[in-house]
């Protein structure tokens, strides 16, 4: 008997979807659909030529555009740590501020982007914005669960044996709460993106989601999918990397 | 002792919070100390609400009911999927990966594609929308059904009962908590997904909704009507979320009784 191989499976799935794709296509009007062949052709094409359509280029707008996924993780992160240590360890801020927070995490943002194209302008400020709005509060939330889920037997049993409160924090609250806010990074990263790429789209006018929008309005259907593929692969990229770094970060933890 | 106390709960501190954010906010306008263009105070957002009152009430009425359509459709297909999923371990385990991609992934590139294949009419709106809300709704639907102690199960078998009694009595009760989690989230997204579908094609094509309308408010730059309607819309968004929040912890409660 052969023992089942979830990865074989998955790569069955891949290929029988794609081959359907590319079946699929073959029948419909290529404006609406076209095969993954044409899609790879596209890609390919706008990788070496740096032309997605006539005066818009490639290489320049996915620097703006990982530019601004970048900034906008980097403010999330350097917001959402302090926050959530503070609302995580002190317990009066906790109480104060967290449901407000989560009352503002749990609403749909996307109403105010409109006004925050008018308040922060047009360029990548606004868009970097938007992206800290989504990103930071994965940040915040799971570094408040990480340090609150900390055993407190282990928290009093330090401090009796005349651990200071700062040596309690490094050595006993930091690595049993860092698994969570590991994880509170790495989806900080995933939303800090989806933000990016959503303020592209509601105003395309730089990065990625400028390219998305003129492939997508000329009916561009196969340049329009290879920057899908591009948008998305960024997203599953990133986070297999982050998905490396934590098992890396982590892995003392077992040791 | 208990006044002072009372007077620095929780709840006053967030009471103080906001008042101070809007006192700032009010004074930063009104004095001109930030240039008012892009901003209106509080005040003038409040007398620009009878205005826009009517503008909000025909914009929500249409999108809301495009969101019980999307939702509706999210609903029994992510619960429809997840159920079958769950059920299945070894399915799920080669599906998760996919799943997981499909939640975490920038969801709004495939806006024009929705209205390439689905047309200009309302149909990409409300397949829009179920798109977004269809994640959450699928990947809490398989936590549930594996959250199901499989004990419950074999005894539940071992008794004579047929697949769906179990699934009636034993399954269903176990994956509530974690489905209505899922709801709360789903419905969140499907408004997310349809705004963001309103206002990426408001001028052309589906101006008469809520994204729609705040996309034209700001490009006419209506400063306080544009926060008047945003306002109103997050507040109505709220409540009807809030329901459902109040809905999932009262079933919770009944169901631990």
């Amino acid at each position: 008997m052969v023992a089942f191989n979830q990865n074989l499976y998955r790569f069955f799935i891949l290929v029988a979807a794609l081959t359907t794709w590319e079946i699929y296509a073959g029948f419909v009007n290529p404006i609406l659909l076209v095969g993954p062949s044409q899609v790879v052709s596209a890609l390919s094409q706008v990788l070496t030529t740096d032309v997605v359509w006539r005066e818009f280029t490639f290489y320049p707008n996915l620097v703006t555009t990982l530019f601004e996924i970048l900034a906008a993780y980097a403010v999330s992160v350097a917001i959402g740590l302090p926050l959530g240590f503070a609302i995580g360890s002190l317990r009066r801020v906790g109480a104060a501020y967290e449901p407000l927070l989560l009352g503002f995490f749990l609403f749909p943002h996307v109403v105010l982007y409109p006004l925050i194209f008018l308040i922060f302008g047009i360029g990548v400020i606004s868009k970097i914005v938007i992206g800290i709005i989504i990103g930071f509060f994965y940040v915040t939330f799971n570094t408040s669960a990480g340090i609150r889920q900390v055993d407190r037997g282990l928290i009093s049993l330090a401090k009796s044996l005349g651990y200071s409160e700062f040596t309690v924090f490094l050595k006993v609250v930091m690595p049993a709460a860092a698994p969570t806010i590991v994880s509170g990074l790495r989806l900080g990263f995933a939303y800090s993106l989806i933000g990016i790429i959503v303020g592209e789209l509601l105003l395309p006018n730089i990065g990625i989601g400028l390219l998305l929008d003129v492939t997508g309005s000329t009916f561009q259907t196969a340049s329009h999918l290879a920057m899908i593929l591009v948008t998305v692969g960024l997203g599953i990229v990133g986070d297999g990397l982050f998905r490396m770094a934590e098992s890396r970060v982590l892995r003392w933890r077992f040791g | 002792m208990s006044i002072t106390s009372n007077l620095l709960s929780p709840l006053m501190i967030r009471v103080y919070t906001v008042a101070a954010i809007l006192l700032a906010w009010e004074a930063v306008v009104s004095t001109g100390t930030i240039k008012a263009i892009f901003l209106a105070s509080p005040t003038q957002i409040v007398s620009a609400l009878p205005s826009i009152m009517p503008v909000f009430a025909a914009a929500f009425g249409q999108t809301v009911f495009l969101y019980a359509l999307a939702f509706t459709l999210a609903i029994f297909l992510g619960v429809g999927i997840g159920l079958i999923t769950g059920t299945y371990g070894r399915l799920n385990g080669v599906l998760g990966p996919f799943i997981g991609m499909g939640l975490v992934s920038p969801k709004a590139v495939f806006v024009h594609l929705f209205v390439t294949w689905f047309g200009i009419g309302q149909l990409p709106v409300i397949l829009f929308g179920s798109f977004f809300g269809f994640f959450p709704i699928l990947i809490n639907t398989i936590a549930g059904v594996r959250e199901t102690k499989p004990e419950y199960v074999t005894i539940a078998k071992s008794m004579g009962f047929s697949t769906a009694r179990i699934y009636q009595k034993i399954v269903l009760p176990a994956v509530a908590p974690s489905f209505l989690t899922g709801l709360f989230l789903g419905s969140n997204l499907t408004f997310v997904g349809i705004i963001i579908i309103q206002i990426v094609f408001e001028t052309s094509r589906f101006g008469s909704g809520v994204g729609g309308v705040i996309s034209r408010l700001s490009e006419l730059v209506m400063i306080p009507e544009l926060y008047a309607f945003s306002i109103l819309t997050l507040i109505s968004l709220i409540a009807i979320n809030g329901t459902l929040f109040y809905l999932s912890r009262r079933y919770d409660k009944w169901r631990l009784q």
